[in-house]
C-alpha cells in the first residue's frame, strides 16, 4: 500500500528522525530501513528522501559525515544530532494526540481499516 | 562535514543512471562543491541499489525502475538546490542578503540616474527682462547712458608703457603700465619729465573718452538694452560690457584732475572729478554685486583722488564749500549698503535653468545643465575627461538637495544678507552675525546637498562691508574739507568736531560703522587726523594696519585703523 504524497509528506520527517535514531544511516540504507520498518507501507520517494535529509540538516537535526563503510565504499552517514532528538520527542507527542483524535473521529472503523 | 575527495565515477552505473544523475547535478545550478557532493551520494546510492544485479540487463531494469521511483530529475534538483541553499551558515547567507540589497541598491541607482539624466527644465521667467524692467525707469533712450559707456570702450586709448626700474611694483624688467605707475603715486611731482610728458599725451589722445564720459555722466540713467538673441541667454551670459572701459575712463579722469592740479588750474581739476559722482549713480540700485561695486569703487577713486589733491594743493574757500557741497549729495542720496533685489535673479535662473520643474515648485537637478552652467563659469574646465565630467555632474545632481529646498534656501540667504546688508560692520560684529558662518558650521552631508549653492553664493560678509567702507571714507572726507574751510576761516583748527558741527561747517558728525560711535578726530601738533576703527573694531590710535607682507594697509582686517587724514598714512607704501 502507497500513501499519497501529501499524506506522507507531513510525517516523513518525523519517520526519518525516529529511523535514525537508532543509529546513523546513509541515504540507501535509510530508505531501505524506513521500507522494511513499515513493512513496505512507507516508502519515501528516494528522489524527496535527499532534499528531504537536506532541510533536516539545515535545520540543525542532522548532521552528516562521509565514510568508508565496511564494503571499502564511500558513504555519507546522517546521524540525528541532540537537537533533533528534542523535536522526534515533540512530534511523537503531536502523532499520539493525532491518534487519539483520529480514534475519536473514526471510533471502532478506524480500527477495522 | 568531513571534506572527502569523492569518486565522482559512473563506472558500475547503467548508462540511464548516469544521464539521469548528470541531469540532476546539472539542472541543480549550484556550487561545485555542493553539487559533487550530492553526485556522489546520488551515486553510492545507485550503487547500493544495483549492487545485487547479476548482469547488465539487469542493472539496466532496476536502474529504471529507481529512475522512476527517484521521480523527475528537474524537481529534485530544485529540491536539493533550496535545502542546501537553507544548509548555508547564518555569516554567509548575512553576506549574501548584503550583495543582494547592494545590487538592488545599485539597480535603483541606476535607474535613478537615467531618471536624473533625462530632465529638461522649464524655462518660466525671463530673468534678463525682469532685470532690465527694474533698472529702466524710463523708456526715453536719451537718458540712457549706456550707449555712450559702450563708445568709450572703442575710443579708449590704453596707457603706453613706461621704463622705470625703480617702482617697486615693476617686476618686468623696467618695462611698467603707465596706468599703473600713477595709480600708486600721489602726486605728478613724482613723475620725470619723459614720464610726464607721456601722461600729458596719453591724455590728450583720450579727449573724446574723456569728452563720452562726462556726456554720459550727465545722463540720469544706465541701462543695458540686450538684442532678442541675448534675452535668450542665462542670466549669467548677460553681457555686462563697459565695466571695465568705464573704469579705465575714471582712472583717466582722475589722472586729468591731478594733471590740471599740478598745472594749478584747481577748477579744471574739480571739473574731472565731479563728473564721476555723477557716473557712479549709474551702477547704483538694484543691480549686480560686480555693478554696484564699479558703482563705489568709481566713488572710491574720486574720494581718493580728492583727498590726493587736499593733500598736495590749496582750494580757495568757495572751491572747498562746492567740494563739500556736492559730496553731502552725494552721501545724501546714495543708499550705502548692497542692494540684492536683481543679483538673486542670478540664483533663480540657475535653478530655472538647472532643475527640473514639477509644476509644484519641485524638481532634481539636471546633470548637462549643471554641466553647461558651470562651464560659462569656467569652473571644472580641469575636468576634460567627457566621461568623467559626465559622472562628476550626473554625481553633483544625484546628490543635490532637489529644487524646493534649494529654493527656499536660497531665498532665505539672500533675505538674511540683505537684511545683514542694512547693519553696519559694528553692528554685525557686535551682535555676531555672519553669514559666511552659518555654511561653515553645516556637516559634511549638508555641504555636499548644497553644493552647488556654495559655489553660486558670493562672499556677502565681505561684500556687505564695501559700501560702508565707502561711505565713512566720503562722509571723512567731508569732515576733512569742512576742518580745511575753518582754519581757513578762523587761522586755527577745530578743537573738536561737536565744535566744527556747532560753528556750522559741518550738519552731523559721521558715525563710524566700525565703531558705532563718531569718526574720530584728534589734533596732534599743528595737524590733525580722522580715522575709523576698521575691520578690528578698536581704537589703535589712528595707527594704519599692516598686512602679512609688512604692508601697510588702508582696510588691514587684523589690526589698525583706516586713515583718512593725513593721507599720507595711507600710501607709504
Amino acid at each position: 500500500m502507497k500513501f499519497e504524497r501529501e499524506l506522507l509528506k507531513g510525517i516523513a520527517p518525523v519517520v526519518v528522525l525516529e529511523t535514525l535514531s537508532r543509529g546513523k544511516m546513509y541515504g540507501y540504507e535509510l530508505s531501505e530501513a524506513i521500507a522494511a520498518k513499515s513493512q513496505n507501507v512507507l516508502t519515501l520517494g528516494q528522489g524527496t528522501l535527499y532534499p528531504l535529509l537536506y532541510n533536516l540538516e539545515a535545520q540543525k537535526l542532522v548532521v552528516s559525515e562521509w565514510e568508508t563503510s565496511e564494503s571499502g565504499r564511500e558513504r555519507k552517514y546522517y546521524s540525528i544530532t541532540s537537537k533533533g532528538k528534542e523535536r522526534l520527542e515533540a512530534d511523537k507527542v503531536q502523532l499520539a494526540d493525532l491518534f487519539k483524535a483520529l480514534k475519536l473521529v473514526f471510533g471502532a472503523s478506524l480500527a477495522e481499516i | 562535514m568531513k571534506k572527502m575527495e569523492h569518486k565522482n565515477v559512473f563506472e558500475n552505473l547503467p548508462l540511464c543512471a548516469v544521464e539521469y544523475i548528470k541531469l540532476i547535478i546539472k539542472k541543480m545550478k549550484w556550487r561545485k562543491k555542493v553539487r559533487e557532493d550530492v553526485q556522489a551520494e546520488l551515486i553510492a546510492h545507485f550503487e547500493d541499489a544495483l549492487h545485487d544485479c547479476k548482469t547488465n540487463e539487469e542493472k539496466e531494469k532496476a536502474a529504471k525502475e529507481l529512475i522512476a521511483n527517484f521521480g523527475d530529475a528537474g524537481l529534485i534538483a530544485v529540491l536539493a538546490r533550496r535545502a542546501k541553499k537553507r544548509c548555508r551558515p547564518m555569516w554567509q547567507k548575512a553576506i549574501i542578503r548584503c550583495f543582494q540589497a547592494f545590487g538592488i541598491f545599485i539597480i535603483f541607482l541606476i535607474l535613478y540616474c537615467f531618471y536624473i539624466a533625462s530632465g529638461k527644465p522649464t524655462l518660466r521667467v525671463n530673468y534678463i527682462q525682469e532685470y532690465i524692467n527694474a533698472n529702466r525707469p524710463v523708456s526715453d533712450e536719451s537718458q540712457n547712458a549706456e550707449s555712450l559707456y559702450k563708445q568709450i570702450g572703442k575710443v579708449y586709448v590704453k596707457p603706453p608703457e613706461i621704463n622705470d626700474a625703480n617702482d617697486h611694483n615693476n617686476y618686468a624688467g623696467g618695462k611698467i603700465d603707465l596706468l599703473d605707475k600713477i595709480k600708486h603715486i600721489r602726486d605728478f611731482k613724482q613723475l620725470n619729465d619723459e614720464q610726464f610728458a607721456m601722461v600729458d599725451k596719453w591724455i590728450e589722445d583720450n579727449n573724446e573718452t574723456i569728452k563720452l564720459f562726462i556726456e554720459a555722466s550727465k545722463r540720469p540713467y544706465c541701462w543695458h538694452e540686450p538684442n532678442a538673441s541675448e534675452l535668450q541667454e542665462s542670466f549669467i551670459a548677460m553681457l555686462m560690457p563697459n565695466l571695465s572701459s568705464t573704469r579705465n575712463a575714471v582712472y583717466l579722469l582722475t589722472a586729468k584732475a591731478r594733471l590740471k592740479a599740478y598745472k594749478g588750474n584747481m577748477n579744471e581739476a574739480l571739473q574731472c572729478i565731479t563728473p564721476l559722482w555723477d557716473a557712479s549713480g549709474h551702477f547704483s540700485g538694484p543691480r549686480t554685486i560686480i555693478e554696484q561695486l564699479v558703482g563705489l569703487s568709481i566713488e572710491g577713486l574720486s574720494f581718493k583722488a580728492v583727498s590726493d589733491l587736499l593733500a598736495e594743493y590749496k582750494f580757495s574757500p568757495e572751491q572747498l564749500k562746492m567740494i563739500q557741497s556736492r559730496l553731502e549729495k552725494l552721501l545724501a542720496d546714495n543708499d550705502f549698503y548692497m542692494n540684492y533685489g536683481t543679483e538673486r535673479f542670478f540664483v533663480r535662473d540657475f535653478i530655472q535653468r538647472c532643475y527640473t520643474d514639477d509644476g509644484r515648485g519641485n524638481g532634481h537637478a539636471i546633470p548637462d545643465q549643471l554641466s553647461q552652467f558651470w562651464g560659462n563659469f569656467g569652473e571644472y574646465d580641469m575636468v576634460t575627461d567627457k566621461k568623467f565630467r559626465g559622472l562628476l555632474f550626473l554625481g553633483m545632481s544625484v546628490l543635490s538637495e532637489d529644487r524646493k529646498e534649494m529654493t527656499e534656501f536660497m531665498e532665505h540667504f539672500y533675505e538674511k544678507a540683505q537684511q545683514y546688508a542694512k547693519m553696519t560692520p559694528w553692528q554685525l560684529h557686535k551682535e555676531n552675525k555672519s553669514l559666511e558662518s552659518m555654511l561653515t558650521n553645516w556637516s559634511r552631508y549638508k555641504s555636499l546637498r548644497y553644493m552647488n549653492a556654495r559655489m553660486l553664493l558670493p562672499a556677502f560678509d565681505k561684500a556687505n562691508t564695501i559700501p560702508y567702507r565707502y561711505q565713512i571714507t566720503g562722509k571723512s572726507l567731508i569732515v576733512t574739507i569742512a576742518v580745511f574751510r575753518y582754519q581757513q576761516d578762523n587761522n586755527k583748527l577745530p578743537e573738536s568736531l561737536k565744535q566744527l558741527q556747532e560753528t556750522g561747517y559741518i550738519c552731523s558728525i559721521p558715525i563710524d560703522p566700525f565703531s558705532g560711535n563718531e569718526i574720530t578726530y584728534k589734533l596732534t601738533k599743528d595737524e590733525f587726523t580722522i580715522y575709523s576703527f576698521g575691520f578690528d573694531f578698536d581704537d589703535d590710535g589712528g595707527k594704519i594696519g599692516v598686512n602679512n607682507q609688512g604692508k601697510s594697509e588702508m582696510w588691514n582686517t587684523d589690526d589698525g585703523d583706516a586713515v583718512f587724514w593725513p593721507v599720507g598714512e595711507t600710501l607709504k607704501n
